[in-house]
Parts: C-alpha cells; structure tokens; sequence
C-alpha cells in the first residue's frame, strides 16, 4: 500500500457553545492517515471521539464548531471550505458509519430506495444503474440481493450495520470514519463486521477511522493506535507496540481494564475517579488528579506528544513530556 | 408505491369497511339526483295525462290545377287533445310511508330525498375542507418544522393567537358578516378557523423527524433540503396528515352542520345540516318525530366512523411493522 499521506490534522481544537462555557472536546489534536491505514481512536464517554469525528466530516451542527486548526485531506485543507464545496467530499471522498444502524436508516422506506437514493443524491446516473451499484454493494458486504426491498424493521442489527457499511462505500470513498459501529451489537456479530471492514479494505484499498471506548477490539485489527484523553490525544503509536508496552499511564490503566482471555486470572486495575469535565479542564496534566504516578509538578505543567521510539508519541512527564 | 398503498387498505378488514362505508357515502352524493324519489324541495307531484284525443273532419281550404295532369289541395284538421292534471300535495309533517319513506317536513318536502341530496353537500363541504385545511397546514408545519428561524416563529405566533380564539364563535361571527351564497363561504369559514390545530401537531411531528438520526444521516450524506422534506420525512409522516385530514373533515362536517342547525349557514342550501335545523324549529324533537332528526344524525356519525375506519389502513402503510407479511 502507497505510503501517501491522505489525511492531516494540525492542531485542531473544536467544541461546543453551551450556556456553562464553551466546552472544547478536541483540543490541540494532530495526527496523520496513510493510504489504507487503519487508525483506532480509543477513549472513554466523553473525550471527544465523535466530535473529531463530525468534525472532519465537518458535520459539526447547531451549537458545535471548529475553533481552529487544519484538515488536510487528499492535499486541500477542507476546514474552512463552504458547505457547497464540502458536499463534494462527503459521501463521495471520506464517507461514516453512524453510531446507531438501528436509528440511521429510515423506517418507512425499503433498503432499495434508501440505497439508491444515496447513489443519486451524489452521482449522475439513471435509476437502474443506481440501482446496479446498490446490489454490487450490498453483496459485497454478504447480504443477498433480494433483501433489497426489505425493510429495516425486517432486518438483524447486524445486518442493519452491514447495510449502513455498504450505504457508506457506495461511493467508494478513501476514507471510512466509523463512529462507534459496533457498540450496539453482541461481540459475535462485532467480529464478523470487524472482519468484513478489513476485508473490504483490503479489496477497495480505503483508509479507515474506527473509533470505539472497547479497546480490546481495536488491537489486532487496527494498524495504529490513538488513544484520547479529555479532549486531547495522550498516546499514539503501531497499535500491536502500543499494546505490548502501553508507555502513558491512562493507557496502561485502559489495557488493565479488560481481562485476558488467555493467561492468569488477576484482578482487573481500571482507573480510579472520573474524566474531568471540558469546560474547565484541569491544570497542567489532564489526567494528573486521577493518576496513580503523578507528582506535584503534573499538575502545573502540561506535557507535550513527544516522539517516544521509532513512530511512537506519548503525552506524559514519564515519556519525557516536560522536558 | 401506489399500488402498495391501495393494497395494504384493501387488506385491512376494518380499512376495506372504512372504505365501503366511505365509497358508498361519495356514490350516493355523486349520483344523489338518481336515487332520490321527489326533488328535495317540492312539495307536491304533479301528474298529467291525456284524456281524449278527438280529430275533426277536414276541411278543404284551397284547390288548384297548375296543369292539366295536376291536382293540387290543402286540407285543414283540427285535433283536440284533452288533459288531466293532477297535483297531488304532500302531506305536512307526516310519519313514514309507502310514498315518503322517512316522512315529510313541516313544508311537505320528503325527507328521505332530502337527505340524499344532502349527502352531497355535507360531504362535498368535509372532504374540500379537510383536503384544503390539510395542505395549507401540512406546508405551513413542513416550512416552520424543518426550515425553522423566524419563519418558525411567525407561523407559531399566528397559529398560537388562533388556538386561543374559540372556533365556534368565529364561526359565528363571521358567518353571521358574510353574504352566504352557496357553500363556498361556508368552506373557507370552515378552513379558517380550522388550520391551527393540524398546524401544531404536523409541526411537532417535523420537528422530532428532523432530529431523528436517519433524517440527520440523509442530511448528512448530501441530499437536497427539498429532497428530504419530501423523500425522508413526508412518507414518515402520512398515518398522522391522513388522520388529520380525517379529523379536520370530519370536524368540518360537524361544523358546518353545527352552523347551519344554529341558522348561520345557508339555510336555503339542503345538507344535513339544514334539515336538523328545520326539524329542530319545527319541533321535531317535542313531537318525537325520529324520522326527522335521526336520519342526519346517524349519517354523520357513519361518515365518521368511515374515517375513523380508513385511518387504521393509512397507519399500516406508515408504520410498515404493522403489516402483516
């Protein structure tokens, strides 16, 4: 796979207008996709996931914006491109799973006609040809093509999902942004679509943004690793070196937080306290007040992502942040 | 999608009985002058036949030979024709009988005709004022649902001051104001102080469909504002326009007999309405004349059951986890 950059984030800070403040949920957040790379952004509720999400779909709504900061895709920073301009990237050039498949497709109408209708909405082509690519799609994504004129109520949560992956690549998009596809799903069905996305990737060659709070399910199928905290990025890096030596003591805390499967049973870490709110985020270190390795200094200073081992970045005093 | 909708009311028992109930009601009104036995505001049958048909001798009136081989006259018959005319009135206030199957008013006019060509008004009135009112509402809660801003607060604003202000009343003052001829006025009266209440609730019903999250994913994928008005939203909304369509109906059948029973209407206009308003000054209660009053009566209710009835089929068609595969 091409080692060419496709998406570049640069110091992108977004965040919603409420009555209590601006709350900024991405703050000062960069990172790079190559080509056909598979980033995993994990985190817990509330740590701005989906709000870097929306907002390089710049699907930022109602009170939502982007305060400052670049999206570059494919060579054009689209953070400040006009919404006519904006329609043709999305969809067409970086597409999303929503949240919920059980919510995202429209009840009343069948899988034919909202697939279609996706495809027409963004390509000129007539109805019978749409029509073509719809089945082309969703047989791609293993659902046979006389369930077409289903509709959603008809249909497992899975299928509803893997109709919602198929509704998003219609257009064979470079990038796939997935916002948390599988969390309403039993971990069955969340490894067969896990599956079929890496199987798709690997057959159409797009680059994918998974972001979920399950972290276990990232590991080996993601290439690298983000890991977010109250807003910012704490840790990123090649998720199977990310997950052998978690170097940032929140993601240490993360991985303790889910048992293995295969070696001794111990009792599980996880993280005392709760994620600090956005609006005033603490000083210095913004995981300082609950972690078990901070000094004084943590909480004054605020530590930089400083490039740790080959690819590697880490947020933290121990990683040599401060310095 | 046509044919899905006609089917899926067909299937339905309870909609299929709405429908006939509905059909047979549009039937009557359509062809009311067929079925009804007497024009609904005579008073009397008139009968003529001939009696005798007497022809005379004729008489000669001129002769002439133009040519020798040619004979040439004009004759003259006269023929008289005897006839005779009977009018036979119709008796005041009278019960059932063979020739007035639902008895007579007070001015001798049958009332079973008059009921049928009732039919046509009051259900002319309900539907024209039911599909009129649904439009003007359904486009006045799409624009202040979905588009919002200050439209949304000017049609709010106008749709809150006309909730506060009873409808019975306008209607009557305004009846009262304005010249009746025909029942175009009645309509429009009907249709202005009807339009809040559908307004409101399609507006909310806008208002949750917009933040759905399908609605949200189609907005998002790029399609066009008009496009998800009317592809996304629309359709997930046809069960409540047509249940409001049914109610603002027949409400208006209510009301505009309401109005003509109080004698604000037109009360030269036949519909049921007015016949209850006759049977009521004419005391046909005290008499205990169920003949008079009974019959509208159980029309508007049967007219309402109609609705009540089609609307269960139209809510299948909404909701397609109501039907049965």
């Amino acid at each position: 796979m091409a080692e060419k950059t496709l998406l570049q984030i640069d110091h992108l800070k977004a965040g919603y207008a409420t009555k209590a403040g601006f709350v900024r949920a991405v703050d000062d957040v960069s990172f790079s996709l190559r080509r056909g790379e598979f980033l995993g952004i994990a985190g817990e509720s509330g740590c701005g996931k989906s709000t870097l999400a929306y907002a390089v779909m710049r699907l930022l709504r109602d009170n939502a914006a982007i305060e400052s900061g670049r999206i570059v895709f494919d060579g054009t920073d689209i953070a400040g491109l006009d919404e006519r301009a904006m329609n043709e990237y999305r969809w067409t050039k970086m597409a999303m799973v929503f949240q919920s498949a059980m919510n995202a497709l429209n009840p009343v109408l069948s899988i034919e006609e909202q697939l279609v209708d996706a495809v027409l909405a963004h390509r000129n082509v007539s109805k019978s040809e749409a029509r073509g690519i719809a089945t082309e799609m969703l047989e791609l994504v293993d659902i046979n093509a006389d369930r077409l004129s289903s509709f959603p109520h008809q249909l497992s949560g899975g299928m509803r999902q893997r109709i919602m992956i198929a509704m998003a690549l219609l257009l064979r998009p470079d990038l796939l942004i997935m916002d948390e596809p599988t969390t309403a799903l039993d971990v069955v069905v969340q490894r067969s679509i896990l599956q079929k996305i890496q199987e798709l990737r690997m057959r159409l060659g797009f680059s994918v943004i998974f972001i979920t709070h399950d972290l276990s399910l990232l590991v080996e199928i993601s290439d690298s690793l983000a890991i977010m905290y109250a807003g910012k990025i704490c840790e990123y890096g090649p998720s199977r070196e990310l997950y052998a030596a978690p170097e940032h003591p929140y993601t240490k805390g993360l991985m303790s937080s889910f048992p293995t499967l295969t070696g001794p049973i111990t009792r599980m870490g996880g993280i005392e306290g709760q994620a600090p709110g956005l609006i005033n985020p603490p000083q210095g270190c913004r995981f300082a007040p609950r972690c078990s390795s901070a000094v004084p200094l943590c909480s004054d200073r605020e530590p930089a992502l400083v490039p740790t081992s080959a690819g590697r970045l880490c947020a933290c005093r121990l990683c040599g942040g401060m310095i | 999608m046509i044919k899905d909708f006609l089917r899926t009311l067909v299937q339905n028992r309870k909609s299929l009985t709405g429908l006939i109930l509905l059909g047979t009601l549009i039937v009557v009104a359509l062809i009311a002058p067929l079925i009804a036995p007497y024009p609904p505001k005579s008073d009397r049958t008139e009968r003529t036949i001939l009696v005798e048909e007497a022809t005379g001798d004729p008489e000669i009136v001129s002769e002439e030979y133009p040519d020798k081989d040619i004979e040439k006259s004009v004759y003259s018959v006269t023929t008289k024709k005897t006839w005779e005319k009977t009018v036979t009135y119709f008796p005041l206030r009278s019960k059932p009988s063979k020739g007035h199957i639902l008895g007579t008013n007070h001015a001798g006019n049958d009332l079973f005709s008059q009921l049928i060509m009732g039919t046509r008004i009051s259900v002319f009135v309900g539907l024209a004022t039911g599909l009129f009112v649904t439009l003007v509402s359904l486009t006045l809660a799409l624009l202040a649902g979905y588009i919002g801003g200050v439209l949304d607060d000017i049609i709010n604003f106008f749709t809150n001051v006309f909730l506060v202000i009873p409808g019975l009343p306008l209607m009557i003052v305004i009846g009262t104001y304005i010249p009746m001829h025909g029942v175009l006025p009645i309509i429009l009266i009907l249709a202005f102080t009807s339009w809040p209440y559908p307004t409101r609730v399609l507006r909310s019903q806008v208002l949750t469909l917009k933040n759905r999250d399908f609605i949200r994913a189609s907005t998002m994928m790029g399609e066009r504002t008009f496009f998800v008005i009317f592809r996304e939203i629309l359709p997930n909304m046809i069960s409540i326009v047509m249940s409001e369509f049914f109610t603002v109906s027949l409400s208006a059948i209510l009301a505009e007999a309401t109005l003509e029973f109080i004698g604000v209407g037109n009360i030269t206009v036949v519909s049921w309405g007015t016949i209850l308003y006759w049977a009521q000054a004419n005391g046909a209660i005290l008499m205990g004349a169920w003949w008079w009053f009974l019959p509208p009566g159980i029309l508007i209710a049967l007219t309402g059951t109609a609705f009540v009835l089609v609307n269960f089929g139209i809510d299948e068609i909404s909701n397609p986890r109501l039907r049965k595969r």
